[in-house]
């Protein structure tokens, strides 16, 4: 890209998943090099960040930047009160989550692998299939992916995700096809292969043993 | 780093001052590698909170934290007040003044397709001002013990060599060099290019050390 490109956090319109609402910064602003969201808390005792671990997933290191308001954080065993200014920087194997004091709280997260090129995932893109996902239904989530999957071929982490759906819905040939094309655009999506359960359906196929290995 | 976090309040990091705007080293201070970030705080209204620059090749998101900002990039002026996200791409000439006491921006930076190197400019700063001053001799007085200190940062060993080079110091020089380059893959590709390099552009161990081997 060139030039620049400037935005009002509150302007970008926030995505829905099912769990905490969020702003998609990098995606907004078509930044390539790290990831960046931002969630804002409509009540207080809201939780702001989902409780997880970026291991296994995008192997994260994570900045969180309290904007403002007042949050706490939970990481590993610990309480940690986060009030506006305050930094909370996670490495990517701690399970953490976050809750807001008040209402409003806003917090900014940045993220990008120790070691290696940032690869973006395209969650964003992945938000309308989520609900579908969720309830099981994977031929209506397939329907809804596919042709995301084919104007966006930038986000190689959606052809990861059509190919969970692929495998999911007893499409083996389509499946192996998309996780190809996932893992050709980052190595990264051999281990997550690996480890997700969502290839069990095909798992011992030799052609899906031949592209984690 | 292993298996803790770290938490730190913004107002509570140490400034450091390199002679141009003092920033809070916050990649440096909670130990993150996977991308840069850092802060800066105007005093006064009409403060310069970011240096006038261009990237080599980074990525930078500003993020107005407080106050009032005015960006100037490429030949436009944004207004920016706290809230404000403005992203430039590496070649756009970009600067900002604070038009508010107290304004803070945060930049975060990385480069797209590459693993992001933690250049050390944290350490580097407290030297910045001996050499842009000139005083070589001072400045490879406190970058030594730094730069071989701390070896995960292979542009302070470049640097060190640099000024080493400038100042006739050759064997220094090309050792500190090897060092950088054995590190990172940039600073062979920095070095081509680089005036500091010559006094000792010429020298076959120089030239050895910029033929790609790999």
């Amino acid at each position: 890209m060139s030039g620049y490109k400037v935005a009002k956090l509150e302007e970008i319109e926030e995505m829905g998943d099912g769990r905490c609402p969020w702003r998609p910064i990098r995606f907004h602003l078509g930044i390539q090099a790290f990831g960046i969201n931002s969630w804002t808390a409509r009540d207080a005792g809201d939780r702001l960040i989902n409780e997880h671990s970026e291991e296994g997933e995008s192997g994260d290191e994570e900045l969180y930047v309290v904007l403002n308001g007042h949050a706490t954080f939970e990481v590993g065993e610990d309480k940690v009160d986060a009030p506006e200014g305050t930094l909370v920087f996670v490495p990517t194997n701690t399970r953490r989550t976050a809750f807001a004091e008040e209402a409003g709280t806003t917090v900014l997260a940045i993220g990008a692998p120790p070691g290696e090129a940032y690869v973006a995932f395209g969650w964003e893109l992945w938000a309308p299939a989520l609900p579908y996902y969720q309830s099981g239904d994977y031929d209506k989530a397939i329907e809804v992916m596919a042709p995301i999957v084919e104007e966006h071929p930038e986000y190689t982490g959606l052809y990861f995700n059509l190919a969970c759906l692929e495998s999911l819905a007893g499409r083996p040939d389509d499946a192996i096809e998309h996780l190809g094309k996932a893992i050709e655009g980052s190595p990264r999506f051999k281990d997550m292969a690996r480890s997700d359960t969502d290839f069990d359906p095909i798992r011992t196929d030799p052609r899906f043993e031949a592209l984690v290995a | 780093m292993s298996d803790g976090y770290r938490v730190a309040r913004l107002d509570e990091i140490e400034e450091v001052d390199d002679g141009r705007c003092p920033f809070r080293p916050v990649r440096y201070r909670l130990g993150i590698t996977a991308f840069g970030v850092n802060s800066w705080t105007a005093a006064a209204a009409g403060d310069r909170i970011i240096n006038e620059h261009t990237q080599d090749d980074e990525e930078e998101l500003y993020v107005v934290l407080r106050g009032r900002a005015r960006f100037e990039v490429g030949e436009d002026k944004v207004d920016a007040p706290a809230g404000t996200l403005v992203f430039v791409s590496p070649d756009e000439r970009r600067t900002a003044f604070a038009e508010e006491d107290g304004t803070t921006v945060l930049a975060i930076g990385a480069v797209a397709g590459r693993a992001y190197e933690p250049d050390g400019m944290e350490l580097w700063a407290p030297v910045a001002t001996h050499y842009q001053a000139g005083d070589y001799d001072r400045a490879i007085e406190l970058l030594k013990p730094i730069a071989e200190q701390h070896p995960e940062y292979p542009t302070l060993l470049y640097n060190l060599a640099c000024l080493e080079s400038l100042t006739g110091r050759k064997v220094e020089a090309i050792e500190h060099l090897r060092q950088s380059v054995e590190r990172s893959e940039r600073s062979r590709e920095l070095a081509r290019d680089d005036p500091d390099f010559e006094p000792i552009r010429g020298e076959r161990s120089f030239e050895e050390l910029l033929e790609v081997t790999s």
